[in-house]
């Protein structure tokens, strides 16, 4: 469903210091429809790099990612925003991922709102059916980001994701920033939604344990290659 | 309708925090003598040496100074011209400042290197020995205006705004708040419009208002120094000045401008303070 070919990045810093550094070097990566990978590395092997090009929110320097049969390397502006609507990112800090001078409900209306897709009524009910699924109670959309707990956000954050029902996700750390005990229900909460909407999941974390637990397929990353 | 509510609870937070309370107390009381001078206060300008060097009385609030003139007539319209330059110089510098910064840390790359050096450049002079630079070059060129001394304070002024806007900018570029609203498709002006600016004003409106502190300080300074604001305008550093020939023998010449230099001063750092902690809350620390 969702694949990269020869994928390379080079990050360069500044022009008087003129460090460059090869953040994903020649990957290749397959994500079938309902499957769920997970990206293995240490820090700075460019697991979050590769997951970010996948979604095209980092320009690859080299290679080409395909969408359901779509280069999105060739698309510009209108098109490649049409196309964001089929895929999401949970980022790896719940805290940072929602505005904070935002209203919960706001920040999971927003991409209907974005994209224009219904009326204000239709809306609340979207976002009730939502909260209820990655069980939110109807008191957290009233709230700011900074009145909600790392796991309350993170479910508030996922619902965000699933507003425009995305056909991939990439869950980029989804859970390091967690206590355990709440690792292990957003871990559930994740598992649960992929059977019941049926998405394909990238899930990159440094936990082998986690992976194994979770993932249909294991890649291992390392200094932006894959390895295993 | 959402705005209109947030941005009630907003103000009555603002007034629940006591140093903004008083600071704003303070600025309110000086603006108000200052916009009302020509009420209560008589003419600035009139002399009368019979009068000259009086202490202060029920005639003369705040005494005469060395030609008769009244003190408190002349300090309050101090105050027209402190606040009005001072905010001249704020708002010139800020929309500057905040412009360049914006775009510095928006773009990044070669841009952001070269306004990051011009910043240096401008943080490694001495302030005020920049500003009696620009002051005097000003001078000789153009001859003798209050612009000279507004358009040498934005000049050293504008980095301090560059600088913070582009630290925030960059801050936020980098947030997963931004990453995700570009993530689920919108566009660069939306990002910019709904997420980023309205996040970095909260920081900007809190380095304006301790910032007219320090522009005020430094107008005096140059008018204390004889190179601001040119007499007979009245201008509290200016009249310290004239006073200092009788601090011995008529004190309140210099006492009351100073006091009126201190209290506006200790009025914006307390409301800047005090809007630091508010708004800290509900914005990103940086």
């Amino acid at each position: 469903m969702i694949e990269g070919v020869g994928l390379r990045k080079i990050f360069k810093s500044g022009i008087f210091s003129g460090k460059t550094i090869i953040a994903v070097d020649g990957v290749n990566i397959k994500i079938e429809e309902e499957e769920t990978v997970a990206l293995v590395g240490e820090s700075g092997s460019g697991k979050s790099t590769l997951g970010r090009i996948l979604l095209m929110l980092i320009r690859p320097d080299e290679g080409r990612v395909i969408f359901d049969g779509i280069d999105l390397t060739k698309l510009r502006g209108r098109e490649l925003r049409k196309i964001r609507m089929k895929m999401q990112l949970i980022p790896q800090h719940p805290d940072e991922a929602l505005d904070p001078r935002w209203r919960i409900y706001d920040s999971i209306a927003e991409p209907l709102r974005i994209h224009k897709l219904c009326n204000r009524s239709e809306e609340e009910d979207k976002v009730l059916e939502l909260i209820r699924a990655v069980g939110l109670k109807e008191e957290h959309l009233s709230r700011y980001p900074y009145e909600l707990s790392g796991g309350e956000l993170q479910r508030a954050v996922i619902a965000r994701a699933l507003t425009l029902n995305p056909k991939f996700i990439v869950c980029d750390e989804p859970t390091s920033m967690l206590d355990l005990s709440t690792q292990a229900s957003i871990v559930r909460l994740l598992m649960d939604l992929q059977r019941k909407l049926g998405m394909s999941y990238l899930f990159i974390t440094h936990d082998l344990e986690l992976a194994r637990v979770v993932a249909d397929r294991i890649l291992i990353m390392k200094d932006g290659r894959l390895v295993g | 309708m959402e705005f209109a509510f947030a941005s009630e609870v907003f103000r009555s937070r603002i007034f629940k925090n006591n140093l903004c309370t008083i600071g704003f107390g303070i600025i309110l009381f000086i603006a108000m003598l200052g916009l009302l001078a020509p009420v209560i206060a008589d003419d600035p300008y009139k002399t009368n040496l019979a009068e000259r060097l009086k202490p202060p009385s029920l005639e003369h609030p705040f005494g005469t100074d060395q030609l008769g003139r009244d003190l408190f007539s002349r300090v309050v319209h101090g105050a027209r011209t402190s606040l009005f330059v001072a905010m001249t110089i704020s708002l010139i510098s800020m929309a500057i400042g905040c412009l360049i910064g914006a775009v510095s840390g928006y773009f990044g790359g070669i841009i952001d290197d070269i306004i990051g050096r011009i910043i240096d450049v401008f943080l490694a002079i001495p302030e005020l020995v920049f500003n009696i630079a620009l002051v005097g070059i000003f001078c000789v060129a153009y001859g003798v205006s209050t612009w000279n001394v507004i358009l040498a304070v934005v000049i050293t002024n504008w980095v301090s705004y560059a600088r913070i806007t582009r630290g925030i900018v960059l801050s936020l570029k980098e947030k997963e708040f931004v990453l995700c609203a570009k993530a689920i498709g919108a566009r660069d002006s939306y990002i910019l419009l709904r997420h980023v600016i309205p996040n970095a004003i909260g920081p900007i409106i809190v380095l304006a208002t301790l910032n007219m502190g320090n522009v005020i300080m430094t107008i005096a300074s140059l008018g204390f120094l004889g190179l601001g604001i040119q007499p007979p305008t009245p201008e509290w550093g200016q009249i310290l000045n004239s006073g200092k020939n009788y601090i011995t023998t008529a004190p309140w010449i210099t006492f009351f401008p100073g006091l009126f230099i201190a209290l506006s001063v200790l009025g914006f750092n307390l409301l800047g303070e005090g809007l630091r902690d508010v708004l800290e809350k509900r914005t990103l620390e940086y």
